[in-house]
């Protein structure tokens, strides 16, 4: 081989080099994320526009993220006041996210990130870690669902108080003050809203006490 | 953050006369949307209003009419 071939030889794998570097870079950039409502087949992505991203996602030209937040906000419209018009729609929404979502990689809580995302600026942290890992999605799913009673019961207050306060109509029609009536537990309503809703279950919600086994369930599913 | 916050309130040069509840679930989902590249969004004043900052880690914010139209027409 030749000083040329020899230069050549090392352009090209250069030029290797630089095609494994570049694709690394551009799967980076294929990273997007959808706003909640993007999800919803109403008012964001449409039954007919989903095979264009269907065909993105299949072909890894597109790659979604998501973030616990934007998976729980459709999960509060199972107990809505208008709980019937909207739960099949938020089925469907969480439907898509556990379908189209890389369930790998969950994005930190905002907080989180944010913090950590000062303290790497100011130079006292390293790089700012936008994942969570196994253990920290249990430990935040664990969480979220420990809260879900609380924010249930400060909801019927605040229910409660409007109906008092304002006499609205819709509020006062066969609406219960029981806790239970108005937000029926949250897994039973969420998987037998979903499965009324697909035809089939979603894999998330198998579990039936998702206060204990909710974060299994989610590993499972992952 | 601080220029998130300052857009949502001062984006038209004058105050928002409304903060809508929804607002607050949109600061918090912009933050975590930063860790990918784009932002889709079907909120046109969410669109806008992050538009209004600068930002240099090419983080882009789409409205879905956009991220649908470059998925037909490139492919990505």
């Amino acid at each position: 081989m030749d000083d040329r071939e020899q230069i050549l030889g090392e352009f090209g794998l250069i030029a290797e080099a630089r095609k494994v570097a570049r694709s690394g870079f551009q799967q980076r950039h294929f990273r997007r994320t959808f706003d909640t409502s993007v999800f919803d087949p109403d008012h964001g992505l449409q039954e007919a526009q989903e095979p264009l991203v269907l065909d993105a996602l299949r072909s890894q030209r597109l790659r979604l993220i998501f973030d616990l937040d934007g998976f729980l906000e459709p999960l509060l419209a199972f107990g809505a006041i208008t709980a019937a018009d909207a739960t099949p729609k938020a089925a469907r929404q969480l439907q898509r996210m556990l379908n189209w979502c890389d369930l790998r990689r969950v994005v930190r809580v905002p907080e989180w990130l944010l913090a950590d995302a000062v303290l790497s600026y100011a130079g006292r942290a390293g790089r700012v870690e936008e994942f969570l890992n196994a253990g920290q999605l249990d430990e935040e799913i664990e969480r979220e669902l420990r809260d879900w009673d609380s924010v249930r019961r400060s909801s019927v207050l605040e229910m409660a108080f409007l109906r008092e306060q304002r006499s609205l109509p819709f509020l006062n029609s066969g609406m219960s003050t029981g806790t239970e009536s108005l937000r029926p537990s949250l897994s039973v309503s969420a998987r037998t809203s979903i499965e009324a809703t697909s035809g089939q279950s979603v894999r998330t919600w198998e579990s039936t006490d998702c206060s204990q086994s909710g974060a299994s369930a989610w590993r499972s599913a992952r | 953050m601080i220029a998130l916050i300052y857009s949502h309130f001062y984006n038209a040069g004058q105050q928002i006369p409304k903060v809508r509840q929804s607002d607050a679930a949109d600061i918090r989902h912009v933050i975590a949307a930063s860790a990918a590249e784009t932002f889709v969004s079907n909120d046109l004043r969410l669109c806008k209003r992050l538009s209004a900052i600068p930002m240099n880690d090419r983080f882009r914010v789409l409205h879905l009419d956009k991220f649908l139209s470059d998925l037909q027409t490139r492919g990505t």
